[in-house]
């Protein structure tokens, strides 16, 4: 075939336009000196003026020759791009003419595309992309303290807390700027259903470098103890509660502790430092005081609850600002002459401001990593069925390329020609994709990341991006195998065996994608095994407390009341809650199971204390907390109503304290001392089942319960537990009006313990359910690539299967044949799939419920299930062989 | 006489308006429109020639000449016709303005 275009190497090569110019410049000296000589000059003098005309020769050609060799580059690119429009034509009519191979690739590479967009904007948004309109947000860390706090405590990552160690990191060289926030608060203003209010420093906006869109921002001078109460709302509550209206600016909100009155708009989508939405900033010293009392600011005592948000200086790396930042509060408490609640082990950590790149991130942006990585394993397993697809389509047409070969196509433009199909199909299935991750995103988003707003700015045009990087990455990927094959295959041998036999090279390619589909399906299908196991786990795990039917009601009594006043308000509440008829147990306690823990170190009268690492959780409760809560009573006595403020002083353990405290003994008789005053012996009375309550996967569920009456001085305020069986929205209403009926009680919260409990076991149920969803996608795909290739396989043998035949084979062992080649492909799978998870699934332990990683029966089930599937995709093309008639495929030869 | 920068680009495609010139042609009816009082180095046109081929403001041709031998053929393109138009409004433009500065009688000063 010729070539229509001279190639961009040639034409620099032989560098025609050269000889050209040397005529060109030749005819024109050869005119002038004709004309010249015309006019009577000599030869000479001819020559020697048409030269002079001229001007410097060499210096005009070197110039010429610049702007022509730039000119046929430029064309050589022309003509170039339009070989491409021809080959994209040529493409496209090639696909429309398979219709159902096109489609049936579109819709692979939309499914993978598609699962990937998905998850790259849940990956973005957690991982990549800072908070929207904070300037340079490179430069801003977080200082956590790691350390254990108070005596025999876990270590662990936790907030500096405390107001003025925090005003200790400007002292920090590396530090060059500090704000701080304070925690988050449901906002109680009646008129707002459900707001989230949050407590910045003053100097918060001014830091972060963001700008208001309406009015002003606070500043340190509005942050001021006792000052008048300001506020700064979030674009989306301008928006849906005051309407967008103009004059938002001078009105006021109520969160029950006074009026707040609105300075300023925040920018649309602007969240602070955090990612989740903020509906109202407000000062955080001046809030803080209103609702906790003033002395939070007075010297050391603190009062916690702050964190520590910095701008470093580049200068300085992490682990130097780490140890200044130390040694700032270090400094600090020296002067103050207290530790604190430091320990010994404690030191400072720097981290990104996205709190899912640092030691806190949550469960939920772990889970999300594992499901970008499955995903791509998704896209992995549709590249390689397409490979299979486009090869089986191949070696359909090798009667077609081998003629191109043969009238001199070259190799590389038939393997270009296969990249360019597959890419084409690509870029069409990232449209469909992209619409998948619409659609699928939103789904995905309110499972996984519900609190999050995701009206981010420049988010759509990253998934975009990322969609036609992952479609050109995918396209690519699954024409790789196909386009080798051209460099092997030979003309003669292609044109010869007539487009019958399947040559070996393409068998074994389509046999090496069919296990790797497998191995990968075991891989994602082990992984949802383990979820779903884990899933069971947590759902039939003996809490010890039964959530179902739990309300715990938290009332908020009116400021500047005594602790001993609060105590005998709950106690009210509690007697009026009881009245209600749905109502049918109380308990007071200091702790909300799965919410609230009250650990207070307690030590037997030996002195024998928990070993390091545990910590005990203490209750409070009414003689009918057992009942309500369902813990059993194992031992001794519960708690009873003359277990008074004056009787000697009871109390019961659980079970796990009971056997670490006193391994070798009976508990009940002995005592037991709290770190609280009065730090007298209470004589342990009972021993209850153990209660999971601080976390569903807790090594540790110890607690111990004394009365109500009996409390220590300390925790402040207190819980009222209810069991109902009316349903917790049913019921919210009525016990809310009794609560705030009474005077005092300002307002009051209400949490379904159960609601509590569905939030810990949610990592789980959605690791369960989008592995399972990734897995069972992966198996359909591998199944129908299994079944295409064996039925290709059956096809492209009738010759060989009708000789066997023809020789006396019989059905069953023309069925046996079929059936062993499938599974033997499988099986490989599988094992070189188990291998791999043998391998991978130790990484994600910390995300199951007391599963084994190598669960031996997820690992079997996995593999008898494709197992199962490969001997279903066999039967098809099996009966196929075993009716294969010889004289029927003989004849046609 | 020297030429302002891009004014030799305005003359050939000026040139060629009447029809396809070989670049001997093109200088020789530069030479003649202007009676010779530009001073213009024949390297220089064709350097321009070239330019303005890459820049398809022209097209080349291979054909016979007058006297039967094989010379390059320049003919102006659509876009060259279009800029030649363009150019020249701005050239009128740009001298009746130079002009009127340059005439204002000096007396009423």
């Amino acid at each position: 075939m010729r070539e229509r275009f001279p190639g961009l190497r040639r034409i620099l090569r032989v560098g025609l336009w050269r000889k050209e110019l040397d005529d060109e410049l030749a005819f024109h000296h050869g005119a002038t000196v004709e004309e010249l000589m015309e006019s009577g000059l000599s030869r000479e003098a001819a020559e020697a003026e048409a030269n002079s005309r001229f001007g410097s020769r060499a210096g005009y050609r070197r110039a010429i020759e610049r702007i022509d060799r730039r000119a046929a580059i430029a064309q050589a690119w022309e003509h170039r791009l339009d070989v491409t429009a021809a080959s994209i034509k040529y493409a496209v009519r090639r696909l429309r003419r398979a219709p159902v191979f096109s489609v049936g690739i579109i819709l692979t590479f939309a499914l993978g595309i598609g699962a990937n967009a998905t998850m790259f904007s849940i990956i973005d948004r957690l991982f990549l992309t800072p908070p929207p309109h904070i300037a340079e947000p490179e430069t801003i860390r977080r200082v956590l303290i790691h350390g254990s706090i108070g005596r025999g405590a876990l270590a662990e990552t936790h907030e500096i807390g405390n107001y003025p160690d925090i005003l200790d990191l400007s002292r920090a060289t590396g530090i060059k700027d500090l704000t701080m926030v304070g925690p988050t608060i449901e906002l109680g203003d009646p008129g707002l259903n459900q707001g989230i209010g949050q407590l910045v420093a003053g100097d918060f906006f001014e830091f972060l470098g963001v700008r208001p869109s309406l009015g002003r921002f606070f500043g340190p001078e509005d942050d001021q103890i006792g000052g008048s109460a300001v506020a700064v709302i979030s674009d989306h509550l301008w928006r849906t509660w005051f309407g967008g209206a103009d004059d938002v600016i001078g009105q006021t909100l109520d969160f029950g502790d006074g009026p707040y009155r609105v300075v300023g708009v925040a920018p649309p989508g602007f969240s602070g430092a955090d990612l989740a939405p903020i509906d109202v900033w407000v000062p955080l010293r001046l809030t803080w005081a209103r609702m906790q009392g003033p002395e939070c600011f007075d010297g050391r005592r603190g009062c916690g609850g702050m964190s520590a948000i910095v701008r470093i200086d580049p200068a300085y790396s992490d682990a130097q600002v780490e140890s200044q930042a130390w040694a700032a509060i270090l400094a600090g408490r020296e002067a103050a002459g207290s530790r604190g609640p430091f320990q010994d082990d404690s030191r400072a950590v720097v981290t990104p401001l996205l709190t899912a790149r640092g030691p806190q991130a949550s469960q939920e942006s772990k889970v999300a990593i594992w499901l970008a990585g499955i995903s791509l394993v998704v896209l992995l397993i549709a590249c390689s069925n397409i490979a299979n697809l486009i090869i089986a389509r191949l070696s359909r047409e090798r009667r077609e390329s081998a003629v191109r070969l043969a009238i001199g196509s070259s190799r590389r433009r038939l393997a270009g020609q296969v990249v360019l199909e597959s890419l084409i199909l690509s870029m069409i299935g990232a449209v469909a994709g992209y619409f998948i991750a619409q659609w699928g995103g939103t789904a995905l988003r309110t499972l996984l990341l519900p609190e999050l707003g995701w009206e981010v700015p420049g988010l759509a045009r990253r998934t975009v991006y990322f969609t036609l990087l992952a479609a050109t990455f995918a396209g690519l990927l699954a024409a790789l195998v196909p386009a080798a094959h051209f460099s092997r295959s030979s003309v003669g041998e292609a044109l010869k065996s007539g487009g019958r036999t399947m040559a070996m090279p393409i068998a074994r390619m389509r046999s090496t994608l069919t296990a790797v589909q497998a191995g990968l399906s075991v891989l994602l299908l082990v992984g949802a095994g383990l979820f779903v196991r884990s899933v069971q786990n947590v759902q039939t795990v003996d809490l010890g407390v039964e959530p179902e039917g739990l309300l715990a009601v938290a009332p908020i009594v009116e400021e500047e009341m005594s602790r001993q006043e609060e105590g005998r308000l709950i106690g009210q509440v509690m007697a009026e809650l009881e009245r209600l008829p749905s109502v049918e147990a109380a308990s007071r306690d200091l702790s909300v199971p799965f919410a609230l823990r009250a650990i207070v170190p307690a030590w037997t009268a030996d002195g024998d204390s928990l070993p390091p690492g545990y910590e005990a959780g203490l209750h409070a409760v009414d003689p009918d907390y057992f009942g309500l809560s369902g813990l059993q009573l194992l031992r001794g006595r519960g708690l009873r109503p003359d277990d008074s403020a004056t009787a000697p002083r009871v109390v019961v353990v659980s079970e796990s304290l009971a056997r670490l405290l006193w391994p070798s003994e009976d508990p009940l008789g002995d005592c037991l001392i709290m770190l609280l005053p009065p730090r007298d012996c209470m004589e342990v009375i009972g021993v209850v089942a153990d209660s999971r309550e601080a976390a569903l996967d807790a090594t540790q569920p110890i607690n111990y319960y004394v009365p109500f009456e009996q409390r220590p001085a300390g925790p402040p305020g207190g819980v009222i537990l209810i069991r109902t069986s009316t349903p917790a929205s049913l019921i919210t209403p009525d016990v809310r009006a009794v609560a705030t009926s009474i005077r005092g009680v300002s307002r009051v919260e209400i949490i379904p313990v159960a609601d509590l409990v569905d939030r810990q076991t949610r990592s789980w149920r959605l690791g369960a359910s989008l592995f399972t969803i990734f897995g069972l996608l992966a198996l359909i795909v591998a199944g129908v690539g299994l079944y295409s290739a064996l039925a290709y396989g059956v096809a492209q043998r009738m010759f060989e299967l009708g000789i066997r035949s023809a020789l006396g084979a019989r059905r069953k062992q023309l069925t046996a044949l079929v059936f062993k080649e499938g599974l033997v492909l499988t099986g490989v799978g599988i094992l070189a799939g188990l291998l791999a998870a043998y391998f991978l699934t130790p990484r994600i332990e910390d995300l199951l419920f007391e599963v084994s990683p190598r669960d031996p029966l997820t690992l079997a089930g996995v593999a008898i299930t494709l197992l199962v599937v490969a001997g279903v995709a066999c039967i098809l093309p099996a009966r196929r062989a075993a009716r294969v008639d010889p004289g029927v495929v003989l004849r046609a030869e | 006489m020297n030429l302002i920068q891009g004014t030799l680009d305005v003359l050939i495609l000026k040139a060629l308006i009447f029809g396809p010139l070989h670049g001997y042609g093109v200088v020789r009816w530069i030479r003649e429109t202007t009676d010779g009082a530009l001073d213009i180095e024949e390297g220089a046109l064709y350097t321009a020639l070239h330019r303005l081929e890459k820049r398809k403001y022209l097209a080349s041709e291979w054909g016979v000449s007058e006297n039967k031998r094989r010379a390059k053929y320049y003919a102006l393109t659509e876009t060259g016709r279009q800029h030649l138009a363009s150019e020249i409004r701005t050239w009128d433009a740009y001298s009746a303005a130079v002009s009127k500065v340059l005439r204002r009688p000096e007396a009423s000063t």
